[in-house]
């Protein structure tokens, strides 16, 4: 049975077993491999994407669930080929080492700023604990996102310089 | 004494190979490069750089990127000589051939942090050869002195700025030249790039979700596949019912391979989820009674009854009877590696070739197993290097490659084989449980007489030497001869006691033992070896011993260093960055001292502690590794040694039961997570030396550190990894 929804603005279509998670329609079945495979179970974040613009772990989601909504992965994240504010300010801050988790990360950094233009360390906390990083990025992860809330200040508006 | 260092246990392994030759051979230019990974190039006079008419820089590196940062170290060695901008160099990964060996291993291993100590020469002096040759054919062209050239800004220059133009202009000139014996490299007072470049070479690629890694690599008619291992170390497959898995959607071929079951599919999640339906009979093997609680035992035990081999003694012991002594036992517990990219690798057969596609740690001994494996000459293996989602030692050993290319045989087609995070987790090749016990004499006075420390863990290298040799041995020669020599690395082995051994501090009389003891299970190197363990025996102690003696640990450390050395500088450093002595309000410190991988971390760990729990403010490190390529990379490093060792001494621990590792994903084995991390702090001594490791040597002082403040922060010593913060 096929599901229908739109991946990165465009529409899509799986033919797999509805109860297939959409991390593996993504990876294999519609070849976005930037979306990674790291625990299989919600508890590592390496998969995340967004759904209706919400941070999910598509390792966790059955696509059945994606039907009739629209889903973006890392690939989709910036507009026309560009980088989003979210991955300019990741490379200004040096963040990815290995990379693996990288694009979960963004994925959840993004889904945060989108609802929190300006997000205090407690709520990077909570926004960012369920996304693991092996290399120990996080120091990056919280300056890459407060930058990143300044580079996506409309201009003009009065900004707070990050110490 | 004959033990084996890192670099000795490696030439064992070479020699073994029939004697790997440490190539940096510059071979004639112009005809079909000789390196199996390039195109032919134009101007190509080395194994590592490669001109192309179009003017591009392209870098073979020698070594893999799993993060520590080696393609942007690399690129900032060749630019700087080259004299361009690094982010403008095209790179890719070598396959295996001798030109691209480490030149201590003598092998394709990135590992003992060793990547820009081996590159820092040779790399420097490929892209000068590169440039003396682009310098002379411009000169040539330009009708001026070689001396009037220069290369700067990505381009050729004459000096008085009247003229310049691209390399590629100068590539099919530069090609017919001969390659110079000998260059000269830019003095330190030159460098625009080294000690100054931060931005990573690979960070676009690892933003925009296009960075490849072996989980990513699709091929034409490829399937996918799991394996069922048994759960019991050294068990073994008794039988399985596939029955229901066979007729499940997308299933190809369920088969008994690689000591398991292999089940084939279209896809990963229709492998994974009739995997569960396929019923396997394990024999439990010789470890079916083997738990943690037995293996400590047996640890005590032979501490208790046995002597082990004397690795260092120095000093007398005092003729003079103690007036007390004082006496410590210490433990640690097996620990995963738990990379984020599960293990996983692709392998495609077609008659008596090979193809795989791995992220690896070695791309050369991968090459000679899967060609001792096939039976088939190691030259028709072709190894494909990818990204790697994390190594820390792991990918250094190559089993799930071995399997792949057997599940492919056994599909007759392109596989993908995908290990889950369990899999992953119980199928490691672990930092070993250790127990050591360490005593010292006090004199009458008060005076430290000695300090002696007992040790007992397995043996890496011995296992390792039994699976990775064989790569390097002749086909007509059985793998089981490796078994002598793995025996004679036994005994040998420096992991056991690195970092108490190398104790810094002048004492009257330091003895060292270490008693080899191994329980079965699987063992292997893990960030920072030996050092990780040993690093908190004896950094624990010598805080127990300041504490004792009723003086301040960062003073009784600096007491027994040699004024102005190295150690000293960088403890120094880190107190006086920490602000040691003066902790703000509600705050309590810990400090720690290491020396591994030729480099001296200090840390300095912060405390605040509420309602009897303690939370990790921050770390302070201090830090010399030579000199310094790219600062804010090492930075990078330091961060992510922390934070790995800070997962290790908060949360890790693997534990077995009949001979089966216990934890699985990560929330049996968990990992700090951002709401954990604290602030870092980094300070890097300045130095004029050539650069030592980076990727390792923060990691081994974190967990005495962080112990050693505990202790200041509510006088109890906690022993035993991992610590619990209360
Ligand atoms: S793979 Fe989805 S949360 Fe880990
Ligand atoms: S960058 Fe390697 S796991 Fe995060």
């Amino acid at each position: 049975m096929a599901t229908e929804f739109t991946l990165n603005g465009k529409p899509a279509r799986a033919d797999v077993d509805p109860q297939t998670p959409l991390l593996w329609v993504l990876r294999e079945g519609l070849s976005l491999t930037g979306t990674k495979f790291g625990c299989g179970k919600g508890l590592c974040g390496a998969c995340t994407v967004h759904l209706d613009g919400t941070a999910v772990r598509s390792c966790s989601l059955p696509v059945s669930l994606a039907a009739g909504r629209s889903v973006t992965t890392i690939e989709g994240l910036g507009k026309d080929g560009g980088l989003h504010p979210v991955q300019q300010a990741w490379i200004e801050a040096n963040t990815p080492q290995c990379g693996y988790c990288q694009s979960g990360q963004i994925m959840s950094a993004a889904a945060l700023l989108a609802t929190n233009a300006k997000p205090a360390d407690a709520d990077i906390d909570a926004a960012m604990s369920g996304n693991l990083c092996r290399c120990g990025t996080y120091p990056r992860i919280r300056r890459a996102i407060h930058r990143a809330a300044e580079l996506m200040t409309p201009a003009g508006a009065v900004t707070e310089v990050q110490p | 004494m004959n033990r084996l260092d890192r670099r000795g246990f490696l030439k064992v392994a070479g020699v073994a190979g029939g004697g790997l030759v440490l190539g940096f051979g510059l071979s004639g230019c112009g005809e079909k490069a000789p390196w199996p990974n390039l195109e032919s190039g134009v101007l190509q006079p080395n194994a590592f750089i490669q001109v192309r008419a179009d003017g591009a820089v392209v870098l073979t590196l020698s070594k893999i990127e799993m993060g520590q940062g080696a393609a942007t170290g690399f690129a900032t060695l060749v630019a700087e000589e080259l004299g361009m901008d690094p982010l403008a160099i095209e790179f890719g990964f070598a396959e295996p051939h001798k030109d691209y060996g480490d030149p201590e291993f003598q092998l394709m291993i990135t590992g003992g942090s060793s990547s820009l100590k081996g590159a820092w020469q040779p790399l420097r002096e490929a892209a000068a050869t590169v440039r003396e040759m682009l310098l002379q054919a411009a000169a040539a062209s330009w009708n001026v002195a070689p001396g009037e050239c220069l290369a700067e800004g990505g381009r050729i220059r004459l000096r008085d700025g009247s003229r310049d133009a691209g390399f590629g202009e100068f590539a099919v000139a530069a090609q017919a030249l001969p390659v110079p014996a000998s260059v000269t490299l830019k003095p330190a007072s030159e460098w625009t790039r080294i000690g100054k470049h931060d931005a990573r070479v690979d960070a676009r690629a690892k933003v925009d979700g296009s960075a490849r890694f072996a989980i990513d690599v699709q091929l034409p008619g490829m399937l996918t596949a799991v394996l069922l291992r048994c759960p019991h170390q050294g068990g073994s497959l008794q039988g399985f019912d596939a029955a229901r898995a066979v007729v499940a959607p997308g299933v190809r071929q369920i088969v008994a391979c690689a000591g398991g079951v292999a089940v084939i599919a279209d896809g990963y999640w229709s492998a994974r989820s009739a995997a569960q339906l396929v019923e396997v009979q394990w024999d439990k093997g010789p470890l079916a009674s083997l738990d943690s609680a037995g293996i400590a035992r047996e640890q005590s035990r032979r501490l208790d009854h046995e002597t082990g081999k004397v690795v260092r003694e120095e000093g007398k012991r005092s003729a003079t009877a103690p007036a007390r002594q004082l006496k410590a036992e210490y433990h640690v517990p097996y620990l995963a590696h738990a990379t984020m990219e599960p293990m996983n690798a692709v392998a495609s057969i077609t008659g008596d070739r090979a193809e795989i596609w791995a992220g690896n740690q070695a791309p050369d001994v991968l090459q000679g197993l899967v060609a001792r494996v096939l039976g088939i000459p190691p030259a028709n293996v072709t190894v494909h290097t990818t990204y790697l989602g994390g190594g820390f030692g792991r990918r250094l050993m190559v089993d799930f490659c071995l399997e792949a290319v057997l599940v492919a045989q056994a599909a007759g087609a392109p596989v993908k084989l995908i290990w889950s995070r369990e899999d992953d987790t119980q199928h490691d090749y672990y930092r070993p449980s250790a127990l050591a016990r360490m005593t010292a004499d006090i004199g009458p006075d008060g005076a430290l007489l000695s300090v002696e420390g007992r040790l007992v863990a397995p043996s890496i290298y011995a296992l390792m030497m039994k699976d990775v040799a064989p790569a390097m041995m002749p086909q007509w020669m059985p793998a089981g001869i490796m078994k002598p020599v793995a025996a004679l690395v036994r005994g040998n082995d420096p992991t056991l006691d690195e970092g108490v051994s190398g104790l810094p501090y002048e004492v009257p009389y330091l003895r060292v033992e270490a008693l080899e003891y191994d329980p079965g299970i699987r063992v292997g190197v893990w960030r920072s070896v030996g050092h990780s363990q040993n690093a908190f025996f004896a950094e624990s102690f010598i805080d127990e011993l300041a504490h004792d003696l009723g003086e301040d640990p960062v003073a009784f450390r600096l007491k027994r260093l040699a004024a102005g050395s190295r150690h000293a500088r960088v403890l120094q450093a880190a107190a006086d960055a920490a602000s040691w002595g003066k902790a703000g309000p509600g705050r309590v410190q810990g400090v720690a001292l290491h020396e591994s991988f030729n480099s001296v971390v200090a840390e300095v760990v912060e405390l605040s502690v509420t309602d009897g729990k303690a939370r990790i403010e921050r770390v302070v490190c201090a830090v010399d590794c030579g000199t310094v390529v790219n600062p804010d990379v090492v930075r990078m490093q330091v961060e992510s040694g922390v934070v790995f060792a800070l997962s290790a001494a908060l949360h890790g621990e693997i534990t077995v039961r009949e001979g089966a590792v216990q934890q699985d994903n990560f929330d049996s084995y968990p990992l700090l997570r951002m709401n954990e991390c604290p602030v870092i702090e980094v300070v890097l001594l300045s130095s004029d030396a050539a650069p030592t490791g980076i990727g390792e040597p923060p990691t081994p002082p974190l967990a005495p550190a962080l112990g050693n403040a505990l202790f200041a922060a509510t006088g109890a010593r906690q022993r035993k990894l991992p610590l619990s913060l209360g």
